[in-house]
């Protein structure tokens, strides 16, 4: 047997608000027990996601981006935070209508492979040779969403990649109103 | 589901928080770690333990914590990212360990931060304010959780305000200011969606029932009182209260919060932060550096991956029958009868419960009402004790594994029971006398726990033997068959 | 008219040449058919391979500026005998006859050797890569299609039993080009020497070295001159009158020394300071856009060079003696780090003109300490030793 003074007015409203809070914590972590499936991706694997640690594309974690745009704004925020180079909106259209992009120590340009017209060389060049390379390009659109390849290590300060004319960094790309980012 | 039935479970937005905990306290850098009580204590804005802070408490706790370790060079959003979510181990040694490192690289002591063996103190022109290394873990929840409130929504907003925190030299007002801003969503968004409404309704029963069965002005709380008012609320016409479990865990949340909070303090919950009383600021409390830490059931140590991989409790007959006692802790002891009343005849009613909504035939559904496959109070006991043996034994083959390397006069007394718990404890993980690192580590966290879980039984099974279980038991019986009959009867 | 296929010979099996094509991209690279990522540490030595003084450059260019995607059946682990089989693909490519994947050809040539300074072709296991190309000279034979076989001497030793086969055997590229009938403009290049006349040059260079050894060697002993204040110490013994512990031999005043300088002929390796050019910047160097300034960094002992401030450089570089042979070229950093990535695996043939490039970041918080052994062929041996400090 317990027994307490019978608390009235502010102490008890005190007392009340405790006991909801109390109450509805109990609810969420029971609730959590019970609930079996959970599809919810953690923050914490968004960012190691953002810094390279999973595999682009993971499946689950596109799908969850595609479908939250307060999770993609998270994720461009994670990934800006970490990037080595970040490219605002194109300057100038250059190699038909992909434009060239610069930032302060980079520039992106373009070239059509003569060997396969169906494939372009992103180019980039860094103008000083840093300990940390870029080893990723991710273009992030209006409501970002993202496109992300892999970029070889640099020699002599340039990196070049050769990608599909009609592949999803060269869509994104296309639009100078694109975020470009190396990270 | 009926209209009037409160339900515990609802779809909608009191889903999506559950979600997100989830996410969070499932993830694999907490698991194990029990931080789910307190995190969801903080989630709403509970009072934690003896703490004498008020529910923004938590979020000025954060705020200092962010201001900290920018100094110890985790700067600007990135490293702010890299402390709250790259750590792949959220424990209080991980922590401590990189915390302790950075500050010797940062030439920590510096005229702002102090780190020592309890956490890191940040010194203002205001005071002084401590976070203790075991306050982190909960923390680094608490960020990951409200930089997904809202559906990621706030993620920007709370980062730009927690910029803030860092700009320029330690600053309480920039803390407090960021804190007050933090606290005023939080707010909104409890509201916004948390079901307060079933939980109020609760204590707005609870409470005059209690007061209409005090004769003296002072509440009691025991095993009939629960009882009487499971009794006369699951059969109301409007909005009952039909499960038992929800009425014994009402009414220990009742006691939790009496105990916690002293009546008489002067907190405010939705004060905001500052220095200018007469503005309706109050000061953060004097002592909110002495977070204190809640019950909660060391089993949930044993979910940590290094110990899942180690045969410590058999499910079903080890671990499953001491779950909700390690839950509840201290209060079980207090409400034996309760909690024996709880063992033995919630389970029965879920057998109804489900039986009615699974459409099960009607003598099977007689059967349950009557209450004929409840498990006694004695065989209850039994199982209890069967449980405790073994983990003494547990124990005991713990000692054994960790024994000192060097002549030890305490581990010579049980050196010899402590070789043969171990020789006899054909389990997995206890086949080598000589443990690597991440053995050691496994065993030295269930070594920290299991004197807690021994001792709750002990004391709990201490508890029993002050009644008679078999005429309590057949006393309870016909008390809880009658009660579903009158819940449940027209349904046969 | 049907084209002709080449092949790389390697110890793995024949690695067919797909493609050469000329790109207008800063570098050149090599890749697998049907692939995008280049294949990085093939592509860094294709790239000094086909511009500036690589042979490709030199045999049909020249191409200072121009850059070329190889594409490749499979890729090769290691080695460099690919070199000859890539020289062949892009003369024929010039004239578009290097036949393409789907392409049945007129004529298959496989081939190996590594193509050294002066086209001078090397290349080892010869026996197991044509043990391993059998199914090729099957199919070859099967097809009626004739089979060039080209590589250095010893190819020839090992019997073929094939109708239709050609093996051709020379020591220098331009020889095998001739003929396949491949033109070549051969740009900037000295006339390839033939063996003999390389071993009587190469006779009275040795001559003429170990003469310079030995007066060094006595010059050293006698007059203390590998200490950097040598002539001062030789001046010292001038004006306090003391002698050399060799009392029969008189002093030599400083007029009358001889200039020896610290610059032997017997150096086995010298480190220059790479700087850029007035009115330009080192990232333009890194980024080889234009040449740096080289400068003689002085030996301050006969292993160790003088300690160099980064505040002003790009970089060093590394150039080995061009009369000497190098067996073993060993780089080791001690402490801190050039900004070329993997400098762990460099040997003679890193080396271009004999010079190798070591780039230095901008900022430089903690000294690059670093020594580099060699050992030539004969036997000579030395480490050197260098540091680069903030």
């Amino acid at each position: 047997m317990t027994r307490f003074k019978a608390p009235t007015g502010d102490d008890l409203s005190t007392i009340k608000d405790q006991f909801v809070a109390n109450s509805a914590a109990q609810y969420i972590s029971s609730g959590s027990e019970n609930k079996i499936n959970n599809d919810s991706i953690p923050l914490s694997k968004i960012y190691a996601y953002a810094k390279g640690e999973i595999s682009y594309p993971d499946p689950k974690i596109e799908n969850a981006l595609r479908s939250s745009p307060g999770l993609r704004t998270a994720y461009k925020r994670m990934i800006t935070g970490t990037a080595n180079y970040t490219f605002q909106r194109a300057i100038a259209a250059s190699e038909g209508d992909l434009p060239t992009r610069k930032t302060v120590g980079a520039e992106i340009t373009f070239s059509t492979s003569s060997a396969h017209q169906d494939r372009v060389y992103i180019i980039i060049k860094l103008a000083s040779v840093i300990d940390s390379v870029p080893e990723a390009l991710m273009v992030f659109d209006t409501e970002d969403h993202s496109v992300c390849i892999d970029l070889p290590a640099p020699q002599g300060g340039i990196i070049q990649t050769l990608v599909a004319k009609n592949s999803d960094i060269i869509a994104a790309l296309k639009n100078p109103d694109t975020n470009v980012i190396l990270r | 589901m009926s209209d009037g039935t409160i339900h515990l479970l609802r779809a909608g937005a009191g889903d999506s928080i559950v979600e997100q905990f989830k996410t969070i306290v499932e993830s694999e850098r907490f698991q194990g770690i029990p931080i789910a009580t307190r995190l969801s204590l903080i989630i709403t804005g509970a009072r934690s333990g003896k703490s004498q802070g008020n529910r923004d408490t938590p979020i000025y706790e954060l705020c200092h914590l962010v201001n900290a370790i920018a100094a110890l060079g985790y700067t600007g959003a990135a490293g702010r990212f890299e402390f709250f979510f790259g750590l792949k181990r959220v424990t209080t040694g991980n922590i401590q360990q990189l915390i302790n490192e950075r500050s010797r690289e940062y030439n920590w002591p510096t005229k702002e931060h102090i780190v020592s063996d309890r956490g890191i103190k940040a010194i203002t022109a205001d005071g002084d304010f401590e976070i203790w290394f075991k306050r982190m873990p909960v923390l680094i929840a608490f960020f990951e959780f409200i930089s997904g409130m809202d559906d990621v929504t706030f993620f920007a907003e709370l980062n730009d305000l927690l910029d803030q925190v860092t700009d320029g030299p330690i600053s309480t007002r920039n803390i407090k200011d960021a804190s007050n801003k933090i606290s005023s969503k939080l707010r909104l968004w409890r509201r916004a969606n948390i079901s307060w409404a079933e939980h109020e309704e609760k204590f707005d029963r609870i409470t005059p029932f209690l007061s209409q069965n005090s004769a003296d002005g002072y509440w009691t709380i025991d095993d009939d009182i629960i009882f009487d008012f499971w009794r006369q609320n699951s059969v109301l016409d409007k909005k009952s209260i039909r499960e038992y479990a929800t009425v014994f865990n009402a009414f220990v949340t009742l006691l939790r919060v009496m105990r916690s909070g002293s009546t008489a303090e002067a907190v405010s919950s939705a004060m905001p932060l500052g220095t200018d009383f007469d503005a309706g600021e109050i000061e953060a409390s004097d002592d909110m550096g002495a977070v204190a830490e809640d019950w909660s059931s060391p089993l949930e140590t044993f979910d940590h991956p290094h110990l899942k991989n180690i045969g410590f409790f058999k499910g079903e007959s080890e671990r499953a029958p001491i779950e909700q006692l390690m839950e509840y802790g201290p209060d079980a002891l207090g409400l034996s009868r309760s909690f024996m009343r709880l063992e033995s005849f919630s389970p029965v009613q879920s057998t109804i419960t489900n039986g009615i909504r699974f459409g099960t035939e009607k003598a099977l559904l007689k059967a349950a009402i009557n209450c004929e496959k409840a498990k006694s109070y004695t065989h209850i006991s039994e199982t209890l004790h069967e449980v405790l043996e073994h983990v003494e034994q547990l124990q005991l083959a713990v000692i054994f594994l960790l024994r000192p390397s060097e002549e030890n006069e305490a581990f010579k007394k049980i050196e010899e029971r402590a070789r043969k718990a171990f020789n006899n404890m054909r389990r997995k993980g206890f086949k080598d006398k000589e443990l690597n690192e991440d053995q050691r580590d496994a065993f030295l966290m269930a070594a920290d726990v299991l004197p807690s879980i021994t001792s709750q039984i002990r004391n709990f099974l201490q508890k029993l033997r002050e009644q008679n279980l078999t005429i309590t038991f057949d006393a309870d019986i016909p008390k809880f068959s009658e009660q579903f009959h009158m819940i449940y009867g027209e349904r046969l | 008219m049907k084209k002709v296929a080449v092949y790389i010979a390697t110890t793995n099996g024949p690695v067919q040449i797909e493609l050469v094509s000329k790109e207008n991209i800063p570098r050149s690279e090599v890749v697998l058919s049907g692939d995008f990522i280049p294949l990085e540490n093939m592509s860094s030595e294709y790239h000094h391979f086909v511009i500036g003084s690589g042979p490709v450059s030199r045999a049909f260019g020249p191409f200072p500026n121009t850059s070329f995607h190889m594409e490749l059946t499979s890729s090769i682990d290691s080695g460099r005998s690919w070199h000859l089989a890539a020289l062949i693909a892009h003369g024929l490519a010039q004239n578009n006859e290097l036949a393409g994947p789907k392409e049945e050809p007129g004529q298959i040539i496989w081939a190996t050797g590594r193509l050294g300074n002066n086209f001078e072709v090397e290349a080892d296991h010869l026996d197991k890569k044509l043990m391993l190309s059998t199914n090729l000279f099957d199919y070859a034979e099967k097809k009626h299609i004739p089979l060039f076989i080209a590589g250095p001497s010893g190819i020839k030793k090992t019997v073929l039993p094939y109708k239709d086969v050609t093996v051709f055997e020379a020591d220098d590229g331009y020889s095998i080009l001739d003929a396949l009938d491949i033109n070549y403009t051969n740009v900037q290049d000295s006339p390839p020497k033939l063996l003999k006349e390389k071993t009587k040059t190469h006779g009275i260079k040795v001559f003429v070295a170990v003469a310079a050894g030995v007066f060094c060697l006595f010059a050293a002993t006698y007059f203390n001159l590998f200490q950097s204040n040598g002539i001062a110490n030789l001046k010292n013994q001038m004006t306090d009158g003391k002698e050399e512990s060799n009392n029969n031999t008189p002093p030599i005043t400083a007029s009358d020394q001889p200039s020896i300088s610290k610059k032997t002929d017997n150096q086995l390796v010298k480190i220059h300071s790479l700087k850029p050019p007035s009115g330009y910047n080192c990232a333009e160097v890194h980024l080889g856009n234009i040449d740096g300034e080289l400068s003689e960094i002085k030996l301050v002992t006969s292993s160790k060079f003088k300690a160099t401030q980064n505040k002003r450089i790009c970089g060093v570089a590394l150039q080995l003696n061009p009369n000497r042979i190098f067996k073993i070229v060993k780089l080791t950093i001690e402490s801190g780090k050039f900004v070329n990535g993997d400098t762990n695996h460099i040997d003679s043939e890193s080396f271009r003109d004999s010079l190798f490039y070591l780039y230095t970041p901008h900022f430089l918080e903690t000294p690059i300490k670093y020594n580099v052994y060699v050992k030539t062929e004969k036997g000579q041996s030395g480490t050197i030793a260098h540091q680069i400090d903030p």
